[in-house]
């Protein structure tokens, strides 16, 4: 499992003393009353004092801060990060509340990540990120507590970073021959693992997180829409020209990363959409009724999905 | 800590001695964060009690003051004094030594309350010590088996 990105807050005292030392700054906000700072390390990490509210902010991935990749960052490497830039700043950072945190793991597929990604769309409630900029090579899942990605991880390193930092990555265990995904849990709202209250920095290392959070990495990977290859029917009485449209239909929706049931609403919307002149509502519902029969008979198809990835995760779950 | 960390955020600074002095350096080129004079001595300027860290052998001394037009992170209370040994590291010969900076406190003085654990690691291309070398990381001290390697290394 692989901390990543954390944004913390923490309260100080007047008492309190602060190393403004150690960090640049970069900016004042006036009207917010907002110091912008920045920690050098092998990537930045931001640091903002609300200075009506005596807080800091501090925001960045301490995997990037402390190796400059995120292709692999444990707990152990996690926890020494934080205590020097706990150190820096003159605080106890573990003390800090989390606003929000990421948590990831990275495994090897057989196939181009392209293919998985666009085999997996949005569960129930979530809403889907898919910027044509990305070609396919990242997604988002997203509902109001957590953001889910996946990526390509292989692309990542090659467009992120320079030629040292990929030999360096390779040392610990990258191939760029092979393929890797990510898959990442982004808490915008962290207080949903700690019964409403934001957790406290330490509490995310403790042993209890630690398994809550590849709980979470398994459970809401299941909660995807896994998509499914469409098998053709064995008995000619299901192989009717509508039968066939509807087959063909699906087939190129599912390449595009759309669902049976995306598809149904479609249809239904423009059967909807045809004046009712034209088609009365009795006309209308018998349609959508021949239509649900055929799509049933594809949504019913009970085989698993060639790009399910849950036995993967359980692996790369195990390993630790 | 590792390689890819320190060598992103070690700070190096080289220091010549002005001709005609024993102990009078200035800065030449790298980063700022040192007064632009250190008074560096194989001897003590002052003497200090054999007992603590001063146990270990020690190979130097570095005593300095920011001038008032200087900026220095390190420069926070009057009179803006910076002091450290210099320690030796047995296990790297290629450095002088080792430092913990202690820089004057509010009271102006350096005492225990003083030590920044901003560690400087020193080296010199010659043996008479005309340029020094030093490697500034803040917060560095508790990491300087970590770190003495890596620097130790660049010097190769």
């Amino acid at each position: 499992m692989i901390y990543d990105f954390i944004e913390t807050s923490y309260h100080f005292k007047d008492k309190d003393m602060i190393n403004w030392a150690n960090m640049e700054h970069t900016g004042t906000d006036i009207q917010y009353q907002r110091e912008y700072y920045s920690l050098k390390g092998c990537r930045g990490i931001k640091i903002v004092h609300f200075t009506a509210t005596n807080t800091l902010s501090i925001k960045g991935s301490p995997a990037y801060y402390w190796q400059g990749h995120n292709f692999n960052f444990s707990v152990h490497p996690f926890v020494e990060s934080i205590n020097h830039i706990g150190d820096l700043l003159g605080i106890n950072l573990w003390t800090s509340l989390v606003d929000s945190l990421e948590i990831g793991l990275i495994m090897q597929v057989p196939e181009k990540p392209v293919q998985y990604i666009k085999g997996h769309s949005e569960g129930t409630g979530m809403t889907l990120y898919d910027n044509p900029k990305d070609k396919g090579h990242f997604r988002a899942y997203q509902d109001a507590n957590i953001r889910r990605k996946l990526y390509d991880a292989k692309r990542n390193i090659i467009m992120k970073q320079g030629l040292k930092m990929q030999g360096i990555i390779q040392e610990q265990g990258w191939n760029p021959v092979n393929n890797y995904l990510k898959w990442e849990l982004h808490y915008n709202r962290p207080q949903i693992l700690n019964n409403g209250r934001s957790p406290l920095l330490a509490d995310i290392v403790s042993l209890d997180y630690q398994n809550r959070f590849k709980e979470s990495l398994y459970t809401e990977y299941q909660s995807l829409y896994k998509m499914k290859e469409i098998e053709l029917p064995t008995n000619k009485k299901l192989l009717s020209t509508p039968d066939i449209i509807a087959l063909g239909l699906n087939q190129i929706a599912i390449n595009q990363g759309h669902t049976p049931q995306d598809t149904k609403k479609k249809l239904y919307s423009l059967i909807n959409d045809i004046p009712d002149s034209i088609l009365s509502k009795p006309d209308k519902d018998a349609r959508k009724r021949q239509i649900n029969a055929i799509f049933k008979r594809i949504e019913d198809q009970p085989q698993q999905s060639k790009w399910d990835l849950t036995e993967m995760i359980e692996e790369e779950l195990i390993k630790e | 800590m590792n390689r890819q960390f320190i060598e992103a955020t070690i700070q190096i600074a080289t220091y010549q001695r002005k001709e005609g002095t024993s102990s009078s350096y200035y800065w030449q080129s790298g980063t700022k964060i040192l007064p632009n004079r250190l008074g560096i001595s194989k001897d003590q300027f002052s003497s200090i009690l054999k007992k603590g860290r001063n146990l270990q052998k020690i190979t130097g001394q570095i005593k300095s003051t920011f001038k008032k037009t200087e900026i220095s992170p390190l420069k926070q209370y009057k009179p803006y004094a910076v002091h450290t040994q210099i320690w030796g590291i047995p296990e790297y010969p290629l450095l002088i030594g080792y430092g913990s900076l202690g820089i004057s406190n509010k009271d102006g003085i350096i005492d225990r309350t003083s030590d920044t654990e901003d560690l400087i690691l020193i080296n010199s291309p010659s043996s008479d010590w005309k340029e020094i070398k030093i490697y500034y990381f803040p917060k560095g001290m508790k990491s300087l088996y970590d770190i003495a390697p890596i620097v130790s290394s660049m010097i190769l």
